[in-house]
């Protein structure tokens, strides 16, 4: 097939305006959004105050398990924001929606078990439950920021499922952040005022994604 | 093989080698093509949706990364092309109403700085570098609503030679359009002329 003459002159206006260009690869971008986001989230939390038994939880190997576990979703979902933004990389969307049903399943019944095991978990502290999810949401929106700005310069052809994962990511970094300062430990309070954000933001990014993504760039 | 070619293509164009680059386009105006044909869609409407990918191609052509399938990168971009052109059909197609019309003019007026008159006026303009026949066709079938049948039977023509008329007209609006107003307004113009056409 020879491209019609109004293609054929596309090409070639296309061709004409053509710069030396690099490929934004996605080890780059993860490369770029760790150089920033780490050392803004270590400057922010210079501000905040530790929880007092930091020194003890750091013996502990529930506490780095968390923390591991956290980090390596915030990892994958940092992935899939990415790929979701390159043709042809993305994950399928009943896969990426599967792994997020699994991932709320895994966490609902792992807190379900630690209420089971010993109802005095089950405490709602709500007054500090609010400020958590604040800070959390605060901590969160900064390494979003970053993300948010390093992707709109891809591809958006599903700019809402990219605002989802990215936003359910990022403020997962708020709570693995909020590990350090807030020393209540229940699986009420965890799963309501740390782990709710999440949800939260999600929601949020679904609706709210598509107009960030898309804004003047 | 082919993506192998132009996987080559495109590494050269990232150097910026404006021949290699030209290359990765034909081909990729080639294959999108005979996809979209092979996809049911008419030659008009895969002309178009060819150009938008060919457009989406150039702006994310930083996202392709040489180490992966060229093909592949390319397809996931004319999917999605796919994808939106059926949507804006199926949106236009339910949009009928006289106020929706309005509205358009307004944000093309808004958009363009120009009146609507204005508009019709370069569509006009445009249709006199047709042939008289070709003129014709498209002003009954996009304007006046008229089916191929209708405007064979009046043109004495078959319906087959209207289609091909009817066609290569458009092709040939279209590049008028662009050689005079540029690609953003052209595509505008193009719509109007659609909308009004699905109105109908």
């Amino acid at each position: 097939m020879i491209p019609t003459q109004a293609t054929s002159l596309l090409i070639n206006k296309l061709k004409g305006d053509l710069k030396p260009f690099e490929t934004i690869s996605e080890e780059k971008l993860v490369g770029q959004w760790a150089a920033i986001s780490i050392p803004l989230l270590i400057l922010v939390k210079l501000f905040v105050n530790s929880r007092p038994d930091l020194t003890e939880q750091l013996k502990n190997v529930e506490f780095y398990s968390n923390i591991i576990l956290l980090s390596i979703t915030i990892i994958y979902l940092l992935k899939m924001a990415i790929l979701s933004t390159i043709p042809g990389r993305e994950y399928e969307e009943s896969k990426a929606l599967k792994t997020a049903l699994l991932g709320i399943g895994i966490t609902v019944a792992f807190y379900v078990i630690l209420i089971a095991k010993d109802i005095h978990l089950a405490t709602f502290h709500a007054d500090n439950g609010i400020r958590c999810s604040l800070e959390i949401m605060m901590l969160g929106s900064i390494p979003l920021g970053v993300l948010m700005s390093l992707i709109k310069k891809n591809t958006l052809f599903r700019p809402h499922i990219t605002g989802v994962i990215s936003a359910a990511g990022m403020i997962l970094v708020g709570t693995v952040w909020l590990y350090f300062s807030c020393p209540v430990d229940t699986a009420f309070h965890l799963l309501t005022w740390h782990m709710g954000p999440i949800l939260v933001a999600s929601i949020v990014g679904y609706f709210v994604g598509k107009l960030v993504l898309f804004a003047k760039k | 093989m082919l993506d192998q070619q132009l996987q080559q293509w495109m590494k050269a164009a990232q150097a910026g080698d404006a021949t290699a680059y030209h290359q990765v386009l034909e081909k990729s105006a080639q294959l999108t093509h005979k996809f979209l044909i092979k996809n049911g869609l008419e030659p008009i409407d895969a002309d178009d949706v060819t150009q938008e990918v060919l457009i989406a191609i150039d702006k994310a052509k930083a996202t392709y990364d040489i180490r992966y399938s060229f093909l592949g990168w390319m397809y996931a971009i004319v999917r999605f092309k796919l994808a939106d052109f059926f949507r804006a059909k199926y949106k236009r197609e339910s949009r009928t109403s006289d106020e929706d019309l309005e509205l358009l003019i307004e944000e093309a007026q808004i958009e363009d700085q120009f009146t609507i008159k204005e508009l019709r006026e370069m569509i006009d303009t445009a249709m006199n570098g047709l042939s008289k026949v070709q003129k014709q066709i498209i002003i009954q079938m996009k304007f006046e609503g008229k089916s191929v049948k209708e405007i064979a039977l009046q043109l004495k023509m078959s319906e087959s030679a209207v289609k091909v008329s009817a066609s290569r007209g458009y092709a040939k609006l279209k590049v008028i359009l662009l050689k005079e107003h540029g690609i953003i307004r052209c595509n505008l113009l193009l719509f109007i002329i659609e909308y009004i056409s699905r109105g109908n």
